[in-house]
């Protein structure tokens, strides 16, 4: 925290686009869905475990199970804990 | 390669992006109606509102990058930051040095012993062996009662609510 705090400068400022996160989400959003990846909102997961090959399948609740070369779990590591257990 | 990514929040949307731009190909995958995760904004009457407090400050390089990528940066709009005390029921500002000094709830000696703790605070390199120690305790020993109830209790409380308790010293 202290690290991140200095900049060497004598002044600490602090930064905030108009319209808040709603505006940042809505660009990022966006930008995602142009660069071509699929996104998937309202899609809990219910599962996640590697197959013998080396790839990952994750258990969605309200889809079919999907295949991936790699998955990436960015959620709390409580949820981590559960997903894969 | 066929990439998964389960959460929606900064982090997943950041590799996202940062995958899609390596040429990968990439689901993300999110519980909520929308990406965000603890950077979501809510409805608070007509207003839309950051659900909860986040600061960008100058030196974050990283996340000023991704806004420039967003087109974005432009919009920063940057303010200096001042630091206040409201205690027995005054408020105090404390945004320098010379403030730090007049700031009357603490004595000279209360004073001398937080800015020792903020200095040494900034030289510990070995961040596990204060992993195992409860931040509450490691201030009050260092800065004494008077400016941990003052000072350091305030601050724990503003940041992490009750959770403070259950938060070690690597914290600081």
């Amino acid at each position: 925290m202290y690290a991140a705090r200095r900049t060497g400068l004598k002044k600490e400022m602090f930064g905030y686009v108009r319209g808040g996160y709603a505006r940042i989400l809505e660009r990022f959003t966006e930008q995602l869905m142009a660069e071509g990846v699929d996104v998937r909102t309202n899609q809990a997961t219910r599962q996640v475990w590697n197959l013998p090959s080396g790839r990952v399948v994750v258990d969605l609740a309200n889809a079919a199970n999907e295949e991936f070369d790699r998955v990436i779990l960015t959620t709390p590591s409580p949820v981590v804990y559960k997903l894969c257990p | 390669m066929k990439y998964g990514i389960i959460g929606g929040g900064i982090l997943g949307m950041t590799l996202a992006h940062r995958l899609a731009q390596a040429g990968e190909q990439v689901t993300l995958i999110e519980a909520a109606s929308q990406l965000g995760g603890l950077a979501d904004a809510w409805q608070l009457g007509d207003v839309t509102w950051d659900r909860h407090y986040h600061v960008t400050l100058l030196s974050d390089m990283h996340w000023r990058g991704v806004l420039k990528e967003l087109g974005l940066d432009q919009d920063m709009n940057w303010v200096e930051t001042k630091t206040g005390f409201y205690t027995d029921g005054k408020l105090y500002s404390m945004s320098n040095n010379f403030e730090f000094l007049k700031f009357p709830p603490l004595g000279l000696i209360d004073k001398f012993r937080l800015g020792g703790t903020i200095f040494y605070a900034s030289k510990v390199k070995d961040w596990k062996a204060l992993e195992g120690i409860p931040v509450a305790d490691w201030l009050r020993q260092l800065s004494g009662p008077r400016t941990f109830e003052k000072i350091w209790l305030p601050l724990l409380r503003a940041k992490l609510g009750e959770n403070y308790t259950k938060t070690s010293a690597s914290f600081i």
